[in-house]
C-alpha cells in the first residue's frame, strides 16, 4: 500500500478487510486506520543564474553548480533536471540529486 | 446440500441464565480464558433495529422455523414495542420480527406522554424488561407498554419462538388490585426481567418516576403460562400509593427449589410509610409462593428501613441471588452492603439487622447496581466467587467458605467504573480451569445520573482471576466501538458469541475471528503532493480452514491502493 496524498492537510482513510463467511459463520469486516499528511514541495534552487563567460569555442569551460535544497517537511521527489532553452545544445549537465532530495530531519 | 451446522449447547431463555440469577453460562466451551487475545477476538457483525434496546437478548439452539430451516435463534426486544428473531450465528436480516404494539392497533408510548418531569428520556416506552422463553413450549413471554386510548397499558405476551405469533391469542392488559391498592400502568414501569416458576411468569412493576410516591406502588405479578390468567398480585405497600418499587436494574426474580419467588423492594415515600411488618415492605426481601397467588410467605426488611427510605438508599437497585448449593439468598443495594439471608428464615426484620446470616460492604459505601453475580469453580480456579462492580468502585471477587462471604475480597480489579459500574455475565465451561471469563459492560466515559446516552465499554477479565482484563474494546475500539450503554444490562454469551444490547439501535455481536489482521494501524507521515511513498503493507492471517471470500479498500481521503494478497 502507497500513499499519494494530493491535497497538502492531515488525511485519513481505512482500508476494510471483508471475509470470512460460509456455513454457519459470519462475514466479518476488520478496519486497518491509514493515516498521512499531505505536504507541499518547497525547495530552493541557488544559485539563479550561472555565468560562464566568454569562452572559446572547442574547449570547456570550468564546471559550476547548482545546488537544491529542501525546504519542506516530506522527500522532495526529482522529477526531472534537463537543460532547455534557445541554445540548450550548447551545455551539457550532469544531475547528482538522484531521484529525490530528503527532508532536513 | 449445504446443512446447516447444528450447536449443541445450551439456551439462555431468560436474564441470569438460571432460576438462581447466577448470571453464569456455565456450557461455554469456545470461548475461554486463552483465546481472546492477539486480536483473535472482536465484533463479528451487528444487527440493526428500529429503537433502543433496554431487554437482555436472549439465544435458543436448533430452532425449527417454518419454511427456513433450523437456526440458532436470538431474540431481541425493542422499546418501539418489536420483537425480533435474527440468526444468532451470522446475523443479516431478521428470520422474523413482529410490532406488539400493533398487533393490538396501538403503538408504543411516546416517553413524553407518560414521563413525569424532571425525568426526561428520549423515544419510546415499549418493550422494558427482558423477556423469559419456556424452552419446553417455544413459548417466549414478554410484557409490552402500549399506547390505547391515549393512555398507557401493559400487556403479556406469549410469543411462538419460530414464528412470531401469538397462539393464546392477543397480549391480555396486566391489571390488579391487592389490599385496597389499585394498580396504575399510567404510573408504573415494568423493569424487573421476566421469570418462570413453575407453570407461572412472574415480574414485577416500579415507579414512573420515583419523586413521585403518591402515585404508585411496588408490585408483582403472576399470570398463568398457559391461560394468561392473573394468578397472584402483591402490592409491596398499601398505604396511600407509598413507593416501594420492585425494579431491580432489570433482574428477575430469584426462584428456589421449592418454587418461591424472592424480589427486593425500594424506596417509600418518607415519614415512617414505608413498613408496618403487615402490608407495607419497602427495602425488603421478599419470599412469594406465585402457586398460592403470591402469598408473602417471608420477608427480611432492613434495619434502617426509614433511612434508606429518606435518602434514596432503596434496596431494589439490585435483585436477589440464590447460592448455587447453600440456603443463601445474597443482595444488596445502593448503600452497598450484601446482605445474605437464610431462605429457610429471611428473617424478618430487626434495627440493627442482626438475624441476618451476615452482612458485609462490598463495594466501599458505593451503590450496588446490577451485581452481583456468582461462579462455583473449584479450589483449583480460586471458587467458589461472587463478583461485583459498584458504582465508582472497582470490580472485587470475594470468596465463600460454605456459610458467609470472606472479606476482604479474595481478589479486585485495578480501574474505576463510574456510575453505574459494571454489570456482569459469566461464561465457563463448568468449572473447569481457564474456562472463567467474567464480562462486563460500563460507562466508557463517566455517566451522569438520569439517563444521558453515553459510549459503553465491553470487558472481559479472567474470571480465575480479575486483576487480569482479558480483552477490551480499547485494544481495537475501531474495529469494536459498538454504541451506547444500555444500561444495568449485561453482555450475554452463549454458543461461542458474546450479544450487547445498546441504546444506538442495534445488537452487538462479537466472537472469535476467522482471521486477524496485521497492523492494524498504518502512519505513512508526512509525503509530498503527487508522489508516492514507500510501500506498506497489511498481512491478513487465515485462523480457519476456509478461504478468504473478498477484499475491499474503501478510501476515505487518501490516495491509497492496496497491495494485499489473499492468504
Amino acid at each position: 500500500m502507497v500513499f499519494k496524498p494530493t491535497a497538502t492537510r492531515p488525511l485519513t482513510a481505512t482500508l476494510s478487510v471483508v471475509a470470512g463467511g460460509g456455513a454457519g459463520t459470519p462475514s466479518v469486516m476488520q478496519p486497518v486506520t491509514l493515516t498521512g499528511t499531505g505536504v507541499a514541495p518547497i525547495y530552493a534552487v541557488s544559485p539563479t543564474s550561472l555565468a560562464f563567460g566568454s569562452v572559446q569555442t572547442t574547449t570547456v569551460s570550468a564546471p559550476q553548480s547548482v545546488t537544491v535544497t529542501n525546504e519542506g517537511s516530506g522527500a522532495l521527489p526529482i522529477a526531472s533536471i534537463k537543460l532547455t532553452g534557445k541554445n540548450d545544445s550548447q551545455l551539457s549537465q550532469t544531475n547528482t540529486c538522484g531521484t529525490s532530495v530528503p527532508a532536513v530531519a | 446440500m449445504c446443512r446447516k451446522r447444528r450447536s449443541r449447547h445450551s439456551q439462555c431463555c431468560k436474564r441470569g441464565y438460571d432460576v438462581n440469577v447466577s448470571g453464569a453460562n456455565l456450557t461455554e466451551t469456545t470461548i475461554n480464558a486463552s483465546n481472546l487475545g492477539s486480536g483473535a477476538f472482536g465484533l463479528q457483525f451487528k444487527l440493526p433495529v428500529d429503537e433502543k434496546v433496554y431487554a437482555q437478548p436472549l439465544y435458543v439452539p436448533n430452532v425449527a422455523i417454518p419454511d427456513q430451516g433450523t437456526h440458532n435463534v436470538l431474540y431481541v426486544a425493542t422499546m418501539n414495542d418489536t420483537l425480533y428473531a435474527f440468526d444468532a450465528d451470522v446475523g443479516g436480516t431478521p428470520i422474523w420480527s413482529v410490532n406488539l404494539a400493533s398487533l393490538v392497533n396501538a403503538t408504543a408510548v411516546p416517553w413524553v406522554d407518560v414521563l413525569i418531569p424532571p425525568a426526561t428520556l428520549a423515544g419510546n416506552l415499549g418493550i422494558l424488561s427482558t423477556p423469559v422463553i419456556d424452552p419446553s413450549t417455544h413459548i417466549l413471554y414478554v410484557v409490552a407498554c402500549t399506547l390505547e386510548n391515549l393512555t398507557a397499558v401493559y400487556r403479556l405476551h406469549a410469543i411462538d419462538i419460530t414464528s412470531g405469533a401469538e397462539p393464546y391469542g392477543p397480549g391480555v392488559p396486566i391489571t390488579g388490585s391487592y389490599g385496597g391498592a389499585t394498580f396504575g400502568a399510567p404510573f408504573q414501569t415494568q423493569r424487573i426481567s421476566l421469570a418462570l416458576a413453575g407453570n407461572q411468569v412472574v415480574f414485577g412493576f416500579a415507579s414512573m418516576a420515583e419523586e413521585k410516591f403518591d402515585t404508585y406502588e411496588g408490585w408483582v405479578m403472576a399470570y398463568n403460562k398457559l391461560t394468561l390468567q392473573q394468578s397472584g398480585v402483591f402490592a409491596t405497600i398499601v398505604s396511600g400509593n407509598g413507593g416501594g418499587g420492585v425494579w431491580q436494574a432489570g433482574r428477575p426474580p430469584a426462584v428456589d427449589s421449592g418454587g418461591y419467588v424472592y424480589v427486593f423492594s425500594g424506596n417509600a415515600k418518607a415519614g415512617g410509610y414505608g413498613y408496618n411488618g403487615v402490608n407495607d415492605f419497602s427495602e425488603s426481601a421478599l419470599k412469594l409462593d406465585p402457586s398460592n397467588g403470591l402469598a408473602l410467605v417471608d420477608w427480611f426488611t432492613a434495619g434502617n428501613w426509614s433511612y434508606f427510605d429518606t435518602n434514596d438508599l432503596h434496596l431494589s437497585s439490585s435483585g436477589p441471588l440464590l447460592v448455587p448449593g447453600t440456603s443463601l439468598l445474597a443482595g444488596g443495594g445502593k448503600t452497598g452492603v450484601l446482605y445474605a439471608l437464610d431462605t429457610g428464615n429471611i428473617g424478618h426484620w430487626t434495627a440493627n439487622d442482626s438475624q441476618v446470616v451476615q452482612s458485609l460492604s462490598i463495594t466501599a459505601g458505593n451503590e450496588i447496581l446490577g451485581g452481583p453475580v456468582y461462579w462455583e469453580g473449584s479450589a483449583a480456579t480460586a471458587g467458589p466467587l461472587l463478583y461485583n462492580w459498584g458504582a465508582n468502585d472497582v470490580l472485587r471477587g470475594y470468596g465463600i467458605n460454605g456459610s458467609t462471604f470472606e472479606s476482604p475480597p479474595s481478589a479486585q480489579g485495578t480501574n474505576t467504573a463510574s456510575y453505574p459500574g459494571g454489570i456482569f455475565a459469566v461464561s465457563a465451561n463448568g468449572n473447569v480451569q481457564g474456562s472463567g471469563v467474567l464480562w462486563a459492560t460500563t460507562a466508557a466515559i463517566p455517566a451522569a445520573r438520569g439517563n444521558p446516552a453515553v459510549p459503553s465499554a465491553l470487558h472481559a477479565f479472567n474470571a480465575e482471576n480479575i486483576a487480569s482484563e482479558l480483552w477490551n474494546f480499547t485494544m481495537n475500539a475501531v474495529r469494536d466501538g459498538y454504541g451506547t450503554l444500555a444500561r444495568f444490562m449485561p453482555p450475554m454469551i452463549a454458543n461461542g458469541k458474546v450479544y450487547v444490547a445498546t441504546w444506538s439501535n442495534q445488537v452487538a455481536v462479537y466472537g472469535l475471528l476467522p482471521y486477524t489482521v496485521s497492523p492494524t494501524s498504518l502512519a505513512f507521515g508526512s509525503n509530498t503532493t503527487g508522489f508516492a511513498s514507500a510501500a506498506q503493507s497489511v498481512t491478513v492471517t487465515n485462523r480457519k480452514r476456509h478461504n478468504i471470500t473478498r477484499r475491499e479498500c474503501h478510501d476515505r481521503g487518501n490516495e491509497s491502493r492496496a497491495v494485499l494478497a489473499d492468504q
